[in-house]
């Protein structure tokens, strides 16, 4: 059996797990949040027209903000949103990808720990921050070089293949090797492993069974619900009430907090399969 | 002409030109205000007619063709000469005018030197004496030939002179909006054609690269000659098919009342035709889309030209042919899409997306409706697009702007993806305001600094012109007198300033206050509030124009009050006695399109920070769910 961990368990694990990931989220984007809102206000303080980004007329608003500012020659407060969104919010993005390196580590090691046997968190995250980190690296490399390969052969099979077809096609090749990063982050935690490339070759004999790719096109779905969710929240109706900022709070943070808790869960599954992978003469040559 | 897309994204790469506009207008001609509109020419469908028949060449992508050509002289002058446009010639090498002012680039395609176009008359010859009058040198990069006539053939005002004439076209790779890619074919503004004789002078112009095309009305019949495996559509309605015995066929096409004939030939081309009502007649609509674009695709076509037909019918006149060809070049001509011919427009294919976001961009619709708009400008009043584009595109857009808003929401009628919406208006005030252009709308297009600022005038500045003097005007009056244009012009060649004086006819005033500064100059309208306190307000002009202005108080208790100021002085002071103003808002119902900064029009006397607040808790959310969304975080 492939997944053995009960559901009940993955729950009440996985939740308290997606903590940590969740809150290092809020930390990296209030920096950008903060940035940018500071610009905001400067232009728009007292202008009526400020609730209106809360509407479905914002970007048509933003446009008008942003060309204007240019027209003027340039405006301080529009010049802090543009660094926020050019520049900080892809540092934020490193240092996201810097922080799950770090906790996937000791959310692995937790996950991976025997019922009942308490494992030392944070000191799980430290010992497998580097090599997680590689891994993110390489990751990062083989992704693109799937994406291109992906891209490559629908746009050769243009006339068969529709955009339908073709967005289908790279989401489920994502699906299926981030899958297999992940698998092989959750084998190297479990057979302790010090070479990546290594933790990655195992993890590819498991990744290739159907009942696996299966499984990591599954839990591709609803991350890509929760963006698409979080892409389009609902309009405000009243900007300038509490309840107006309560809402918007509470709809970004839930998403927000859900979306770290499938990040947890493909962890969790990962980490149930690479209990299922039988250790071969690879793995001990592998050992550190 | 569609450029408009590509403005957009041009636009996002200017440098900032803009400044604070603060600077004062050029002096404008002098107008004559209210004074009723005269047209100089009698109206006439018959001035220039065509008969035309042609064989299309497809081994060397050569048109040869002859020509019976009939033209009357309906000025009140003697006309010792003719001139014939000789457009093709503009492609014949890096050296002629339109290619110097283009840099031998036009929409971001490269001209190919290795296939160039041209155009030579083999044969030019008066058909009631069959005197040559064939001038016996011509450069061979003119657009503008002069043909000097015997002076006894003279043309009397209101004589008829008929001529004949053979020629050659080569068709070049498809560029600015014809020739050919691999078999299939474009041809625009492909034959000799003769320049318009209005307000006593010849249009002599050459083809500029920022220009387009005048001509004058009349009866077209095309016998069009092509490989039998190929699909045709052209001006005109389709007036029989021949079947030849070596191995081509013939069709006719016949069209009145119309200032020029376009075709299309290519056998990947599916043909799918419905009749729709447009303002409350039959309209033909014949759609040539290539085989591989689904049949799902056609009904966004057929849909956007039938709200096209229909509004802008029921607004400006019905349109007055009784078909409409639409043409969707394939994915390796796209230069030879989004074009305007009468009866006959060349459109966009969808933008692919997947899951539906294709059908979420609106580019088929946006170029199907703005070529349609053209049926009305110029092809029934027929202004001189490269004097005064914006009469022509500006309008187009303007109508565009209108069409959609009655096929979409406003605010999402360009883009509808999700939660990205983009509206036309609001792109056209991004690519004026990103632009920062500062030349006026009444101008020769030669006369633009440069491509980006041509489009971005004649286009952006041009349809937010429109919509400015609409909105001030009022919708139903000014759609009245604009259809009171089209009912004096028809047919015939305006001006801006007879479009100012009929519109002056119909409202009962002058309008100088808006076109002497905002069409012939570079004037800006720019009011801010520059105090608010609970006892008042001060709005200020800070734009060299006095345009009249409304001005909304909100009251503590929700009354608003609203307050007309004719922006004459520097400022308006407003007074709350009671101390409990809670808002100002100028212009309140956004009128002045034309406002650079229409951004600080309000103010709250006591704002809340809550809108702020909650802006920043929804960009925290969207940033958090961008950083989990990350592949590898």
């Amino acid at each position: 059996m492939i997944v053995r961990v009960t559901m009940a368990r993955l729950a009440i694990t996985s939740l308290r797990l997606a903590v940590p990931l969740y809150l290092a989220s809020v930390l990296l984007a209030l920096g950008p949040a903060a940035v940018g809102i500071a610009g905001l206000a400067s232009v728009s303080a007292d202008r009526p027209w400020r609730g209106e980004l809360l509407g479905p007329n914002w970007l048509n608003l933003l446009m008008e903000l942003m060309a204007g500012a240019i027209y003027a020659g340039g405006s301080p407060g529009v010049g802090l949103m543009m660094m926020a969104g050019l520049v900080l919010v892809p540092l934020a993005m490193i240092g996201q990808v810097i922080a799950y390196s770090f906790l996937a580590g000791g959310i692995l090691e937790r996950l991976g720990a025997t019922p009942g046997v308490q494992t030392a968190f944070w000191p799980a995250c430290r010992r497998w921050f580097w090599r997680s980190f590689r891994l993110s690296v390489l990751g990062g490399v083989i992704v693109m070089v799937v994406g291109f390969l992906v891209a490559l052969v629908t746009s050769v099979a243009g006339s068969i293949i529709g955009p339908d077809q073709s967005a289908i096609l790279h989401l489920l090749a994502q699906a299926i090797v981030l899958g297999w990063l992940e698998l092989a982050r959750a084998v190297m935690v479990e057979r302790s492993l010090r070479s990546v490339g290594g933790a990655l070759r195992i993890a590819a004999r498991a990744a290739v069974r159907p009942m696996v790719l299966a499984v990591w096109v599954l839990l591709a779905l609803p991350p890509v619900g929760l963006l698409l969710v979080s892409a389009m929240p609902p309009s405000i109706a009243d900007p300038s009430s509490v309840s107006g900022l309560l809402q918007a709070l509470m709809y970004g943070q839930m998403l927000a907090f859900l979306s770290a808790w499938t990040k947890v869960v493909r962890l969790a599954v990962a980490a149930q399969l690479a209990l299922s992978v039988r250790p071969t003469s690879l793995d001990v040559s592998l050992k550190h | 002409m569609a450029t408009l897309l590509v403005i957009f994204l041009a636009t996002l790469f200017l440098p900032v030109v803009g400044t604070n506009a603060q600077t004062a207008p050029p002096v404008a001609p002098p107008s004559q205000p209210s004074a009723p509109s005269k047209p100089t020419a009698p109206a006439s469908l018959d001035t220039a007619s065509y008969n035309l028949a042609v064989r299309w060449d497809d081994a060397a992508n050569q048109i040869h063709g002859t020509a019976t050509i009939v033209y009357r002289n309906v000025s009140a002058d003697v006309l010792g000469e003719l001139w014939l446009k000789l457009y093709l010639n503009a492609f014949r090498d890096d050296q002629t005018v339109w290619m110097q002012e283009a840099s031998g680039q036009h929409r971001g395609s490269d001209y190919d030197p290795k296939s160039p176009g041209w155009i030579t008359l083999d044969r030019l010859r008066l058909v009631e004496t069959g005197e040559d009058i064939l001038p016996p040198s011509i450069d061979p990069r003119t657009t503008s030939l002069r043909v000097p006539l015997p002076t006894a053939r003279s043309v009397q005002p209101g004589e008829t002179v008929r001529f004949e004439v053979a020629w050659t076209s080569q068709l070049p790779r498809v560029f600015a909006r014809t020739g050919v890619a691999d078999n299939f074919v474009m041809a625009g503004q492909w034959y000799p054609k003769l320049a318009v004789y209005d307000r006593g002078a010849w249009d002599t112009e050459p083809w500029h690269a920022n220009a387009e095309f005048f001509a004058d009305f009349g009866t077209y019949t095309l016998s069009l000659t092509v490989p039998d495996r190929y699909v045709t559509g052209a001006t005109g309605t389709r007036n029989g098919m021949t079947t030849n015995p070596d191995g081509t066929n013939t069709t006719r096409y016949w069209a009145e009342s119309v200032s020029d004939v376009a075709w299309t030939a290519w056998p990947e081309y599916r043909l799918a035709t419905t009749v729709v009502q447009a303002a409350g007649r039959p309209i033909e609509l014949e759609l040539l889309a290539p085989r591989t674009l689904t049949t799902g695709a056609d009904q966004r076509y057929f849909t956007a030209a039938q709200a096209a037909l229909d509004r802008l019918g029921q607004w400006f006149g019905p349109y007055p042919w009784p078909k409409l060809t639409l043409v969707v070049p394939p994915d390796n001509a796209g230069g030879a899409g989004g074009m305007e011919y009468p009866m006959f427009v060349t459109l966009a294919l969808p933008t692919p997306g997947a899951f539906g976001i294709g059908r979420g961009i609106h580019e088929v619709e946006i170029v199907t409706v703005h070529e349609i708009a053209h049926q009305w400008v110029p092809m029934q009043a027929a202004t001189n697009e490269a004097r005064e584009a914006w009469l022509d595109e500006g309008f187009a857009d303007y109508a565009t702007t209108r069409v959609l808003a009655t096929l979409f929401p406003p605010d999402r009628s360009t883009l509808a993806v999700g939660p990205f919406n983009v509206g036309y208006e609001a792109l056209h005030r991004t690519q004026f305001l990103i632009a920062g252009v500062k030349e006026p709308l009444a101008q020769p297009s030669w006369e633009y600094r440069d491509f980006l600022s041509y489009g971005v005038t004649v286009y952006s500045k041009g349809t937010l012109a429109f919509l400015t003097l609409e909105r001030t005007i009022g919708e139903e009056r000014f759609l009245a007198a604009m259809h009171s244009y089209f009912d004096r012009w028809r047919w015939r060649h305006p001006t801006t300033a007879d479009l100012q004086r009929s519109l002056e006819a119909d409202v009962g005033e002058s309008l100088d206050w808006f076109f002497q500064p905002l069409v012939y100059g570079t004037g800006v309208v720019e009011y801010t509030i520059s105090e608010v306190g609970p006892a008042g307000a001060t709005v200020q002009r800070r734009g060299d124009v006095s345009f009249p202005v409304e001005i909304a108080l909100t009251y503590a208790d929700g009354r608003v009050e609203r307050q007309t100021w004719d922006g004459q002085g520097q400022q308006q002071v407003l007074t709350a006695p009671a101390g409990d103003l809670r808002r100002v808002q100028i212009d309140p119902d956004v009128t002045i399109r034309l406002e650079p900064n229409a951004l600080d029009n309000g103010r709250e006397v006591a704002p809340s920070p809550l809108p702020l607040a909650a802006i920043a808790a929804r960009v925290l959310g969207l940033i958090q769910a961008a950083l989990l969304a990350g592949m590898l975080g």
